[in-house]
């Protein structure tokens, strides 16, 4: 983000509401896609390394996704890189938990 | 010795019986723990008009900083020289006989009891849950393996994992029900920001993590600050903002035929 002069700042203001919502989106898009990402992973049958892998690549392409999103819906006060990966690590037990689960019924 | 596909067959009905019954009992403990926490909060007690008019008057000043752009130079002049006198002359004090002193602890004050309560009930609504769940499957679901992980774990996490069966030779991927336990309670908190929006009760890390840092959650008025300082350093914002005011609808004239044109 570049600096802005006061001026401008005042000129196009930024809602908190709006703030909130656009971190609860993100927030619910990544916590939704890594369980996705675990029932996937489980099906497949990926065993250790191979599966954290699966899970990196499948977060990258979402924050990919987040990372271009055109100018105010891609605003999360502070980078949009950070924000999403900071997301990711939450979620991250969730695709384990996930996984665990479906890797179990699966295999037997 | 084959220690790397050790396979135990296992019976399907495992995991109707035992995965998905912890699964949704925490899950529904989880959300019931929300509610019951948002129920549990006590209303905020009513203060008399000295305090409210001290607390009021404080951000009145932080409102007029932070929004000083939407006004012209002049009336933020006015309104900034109006609280900037009566700040110094502690026109809003609740004793003004007390003007330089902190005031007492917070076990004497009753708003930080009740913020203090706030938090105690918060905890004991996250730690019976959990102390409730662990001895009953502690009671029902010990003595057997009951899944493979799919990503291996170093020696140390067996005795922990594998709490009921003592064998030295099985590998570490085979884990017992209270391993379940364990991973549901981390790997839940997406479910529940999901479920629940971001400002769930059931979250415990996020407790945590509010729990040391509680100067960021509570009221700016806790026992123990000094309310005639703060009316001065509020003062020296003011001050400062007077020099570098811009206002939104500068040249908005110009503006506006520039978007036109």
């Amino acid at each position: 983000m570049s600096t802005n002069t006061i001026l401008e700042e005042l000129q196009t203001p930024v809602l908190p509401e709006a703030l909130a919502h656009n971190r609860a989106t993100l927030s619910n898009a990544v916590n939704l896609a890594s369980i996705i990402l675990g029932v996937v992973a489980g099906t497949l049958g990926l065993e250790s390394y191979v599966g954290f892998i699966f899970y990196f690549v499948g977060s990258a392409l979402i924050a990919g996704a987040v990372v271009s999103l055109p100018g105010r819906q891609g605003y999360f006060g502070k980078s949009p890189l950070g924000a999403v990966l900071e997301e990711i690590g939450n979620a991250a037990m969730g695709f384990v938990l996930a996984w665990t689960l479906i890797f179990g019924i699966v295999r037997s | 010795m084959a220690q790397d596909d050790q396979t135990i067959l296992r019976d399907p009905a495992l995991f109707y019986w035992i995965l998905f019954p912890i699964t949704i009992v925490m899950i529904l403990t989880g959300i019931l723990r929300h509610y019951a926490t948002v129920l549990m909060q006590s209303d905020p007690k009513k203060q008399d008009i000295n305090t409210t008019r001290e607390q009021r008057n404080l951000i009145r000043g932080i409102n007029l900083r932070n929004n000083a752009g939407q006004i012209p130079l002049s009336s933020y002049l006015s309104r900034k020289n109006y609280l900037v006198g009566a700040y110094q002359r502690g026109d809003f004090l609740k004793d003004p006989e007390n003007k330089g002193q902190a005031p007492g602890n917070p076990m004497s004050d009753p708003a930080g009891m009740d913020q203090m309560m706030n938090m105690v009930k918060g905890n004991m609504a996250m730690i019976v849950p959990q102390t409730l769940i662990m001895g009953w499957i502690n009671a029902f679901f010990s003595g057997f393996v009951i899944m493979k992980l799919p990503f291996p774990l170093t020696i140390r996490f067996k005795s922990m994992l594998q709490s009921g069966v003592a064998t030295r030779d099985l590998d570490v991927r085979w884990v017992s029900s209270l391993s379940w336990y364990f991973l549901n309670l981390f790997g839940l908190r997406p479910v529940f920001s999901y479920l629940l929006g971001s400002e769930n009760a059931a979250d415990q890390m996020a407790q945590q993590m509010q729990q040391a840092n509680p100067a960021a959650a509570m009221n700016m008025f806790q026992p123990g600050q000094d309310p005639h300082k703060m009316f001065l350093a509020e003062a020296e914002n003011l001050e400062v903002i007077g020099g570098t005011h811009e206002y939104v609808l500068d040249g908005v004239e110009e503006r506006l035929l520039a978007k036109l044109s």
